[in-house]
């Protein structure tokens, strides 16, 4: 949990990531309040950031929503254009895209659109280095005399 | 023979067929099996693949695309000469009837093993031979050729990507 001086506050400027519904996965900002529960959020698409923005501006309530540490300083209500400067300059998704927070999400992309041909040379790889290790280790205890037998493994294919 | 399955578009592009998806053939004695896709018979509607035989002994072999999956994976086999698998390539040899007493006889004795033909292996093997140039020097390629597709205990596939 952060501590007090970096608790995450919803307000404007907040960089948030959308947790559920259709921009699921991407990263916006708090351009506005609207009551208790909703904020309105605006992710305009950035070139080099593609995986995280390009979300449109729109009223979305806070369950919905996950604050991150990081924040942009902007003005309320400012409009698209003047957004993405402010984003730009600030390097704002570029911080984000440093957290572990972020880094994780990629790889758990990663792992969701695997293909085939990659999911079996993952697999292979799993299997050459429990191999190796385990030959390693057998060969290691049989020097110095344990003598126990390696466990066999298969690693075909 | 009941006209197969229509094509998913995953196989398809703007020139035809995409030559050489790797596919993973779902039903049929070679279930689970990664082969390569060499093209579609207009007259059945089926896809002709091969293992290729060496890697992991699947045969040129006519296969119903409903019963398969395209993978994303494909061999760049470039201009593949496919003249060796002709029309009647697949077709059933005719077996003699012969309505005399002796093969009336001969019925119930055991079936004499067929070799397969000669122009069949040859076939086989020309055609393989420009598969396995193509995939040279990729030694995951041949491994995953020869490797069998199979669910284990937390695969989701309605979420697999192939």
């Amino acid at each position: 949990m952060p501590s007090t001086n970096e608790w995450r506050f919803i307000e404007i400027g907040r960089l948030c990531l959308i947790t559920k519904g259709k921009y699921e996965g991407k990263v916006a900002t708090i351009v506005d309040v609207v009551d208790q529960n909703r904020v309105l959020l605006d992710s305009p698409a950035l070139e080099n950031e593609k995986r995280w923005t390009g979300v449109p501006r729109h009223v979305v309530t806070m369950k919905d929503i996950e604050p991150t540490p990081i924040k942009t300083s902007i003005q309320r209500g400012l409009k698209l254009t003047g957004l993405k400067k402010a984003l730009e300059e600030q390097k704002t998704v570029a911080r984000w895209g440093e957290l572990a927070w972020a880094k994780k999400l990629v790889v758990r992309d990663a792992r969701t659109n695997i293909s085939d041909f990659d999911r079996f040379r993952v697999d292979r790889a799993r299997r050459v280095r429990a191999f190796t290790l385990r030959k390693k280790l057998a060969d290691r205890l049989q020097k110095d005399g344990k003598d126990r037998k390696a466990k066999k493994v298969f690693v075909s294919a | 023979m009941p006209k197969a399955g229509s094509l998913r578009s995953s196989l398809e592009d703007d020139k035809g067929i995409k030559v050489g998806t790797v596919l993973i053939l779902l039903a049929g004695r070679f279930r689970g099996r990664r082969v390569v896709l060499l093209k579609k018979e207009k007259k059945t509607g089926t896809l002709v693949v091969t293992g290729p035989y060496k890697i992991n002994g699947v045969p040129l072999r006519r296969v119903d695309p409903a019963y398969v999956i395209a993978t994303s994976t494909k061999i760049d086999l470039g201009k593949i000469n496919l003249a060796p698998v002709t029309e009647d390539f697949f077709a059933r040899p005719k077996a003699s009837k012969s309505k005399s007493e002796e093969a009336f006889f001969k019925k119930g004795d055991k079936a004499e093993k067929v070799e397969l033909p000669q122009a069949k292996k040859d076939a086989q093997a020309k055609i393989d031979e420009q598969i396995m140039t193509a995939i040279k020097g990729d030694e995951d390629m041949a491994k995953y050729l020869g490797s069998i597709f199979s669910l284990h205990d937390r695969d989701l596939p309605h979420a697999m990507k192939f």
